[in-house]
């Protein structure tokens, strides 16, 4: 329901399957071809993409309706990830050198953050009205 | 130093008056964001403005909480315009705001208080 209303996250989520799609693709090929010297590009490269693309669409977000969607943006990002690279393993698309354990354990991780951001969030929730922090309310 | 010092009392007081001054002018009648801001300075003897960016601001989030809301209705020229309305909420949470703020100053004891002399 907030994805349908929410635009500006929709948006993100179209965004952000380009960008982990192009990862894992380019990241397969350069394991694929052995270039050892080249790995450390595609997550580097990963990572800004995703840092700034997550930080444009969450000022625009925060600049429109003060509303904390740190929580939603997250789960979008980790089911983006993960749907793309499991996608990626049924499919064979992955390198013989990225065993499905890796994906696995950044689950776990993940997985395990994402519980902490929940709870995060729940907290901030209760010092909110309808999503807007009290302090911002009337500031 | 007093000049100094009641430039910087005003700027914090006017910055905490946006929502009393928004509320006043919506309760006037419905009104756009230009009418508002006309509302404003008039009312406050050109004492007080705010800028476009803040009241829209101030004004999605109130809409986002239902105490404003908005209909959309034809410009001079152009896209239709945002006219703006107390909610019933609205006029509620004002209602009570001056009951317990501004009715307050208004009190005898205050006004003599304000008036006296040292």
């Amino acid at each position: 329901m907030t994805l349908i209303k929410n635009h500006k996250l929709l948006r993100f989520i179209v965004i952000i399957l380009l960008w982990n799609v192009i990862f894992r693709i380019s990241l397969s090929s350069i394991l694929e071809s052995e270039h050892w010297n080249l790995v450390f590009l595609p997550p580097v490269i990963f990572f800004f993409l995703m840092y700034f693309t997550g930080r444009y669409f969450g000022l625009k977000q925060w600049k429109d309706l003060p509303i904390n969607y740190s929580f939603q943006y997250h789960v979008a990002t980790f089911s983006v990830f993960f749907i793309v690279s499991y996608g990626f393993y049924l499919g064979n698309l992955l390198s013989k050198h990225e065993p499905r354990a890796i994906l696995d354990y950044t689950l776990l991780f993940w997985g395990l953050g994402l519980i902490v951001n929940y709870i995060k969030y729940r907290q901030c929730s209760k010092s909110s009205i309808k999503g807007i922090s009290r302090d911002q309310i009337f500031d | 130093m007093i000049d100094e010092l009641l430039s910087i009392w005003e700027e914090t007081y006017k910055k905490g008056q946006l929502t009393f001054w928004l509320f006043l002018s919506l309760k006037d009648g419905e009104k756009y964001v230009d009418d508002i801001r006309e509302f404003i300075h008039d009312f406050s003897d050109g004492t007080i403005s705010y800028d476009e960016q803040s009241l829209y601001r101030s004004l999605r989030k109130f809409q986002h909480l239902e105490i404003v809301e908005y209909s959309l209705k034809p410009g001079n020229s152009g896209p239709d315009r945002k006219y703006y309305q107390l909610t019933s909420n609205g006029i509620l949470l004002l209602e009570k705001f001056v009951e317990r703020n501004i009715s307050l100053l208004q009190s005898q004891k205050i006004s003599k208080l304000l008036k006296s002399e040292k």
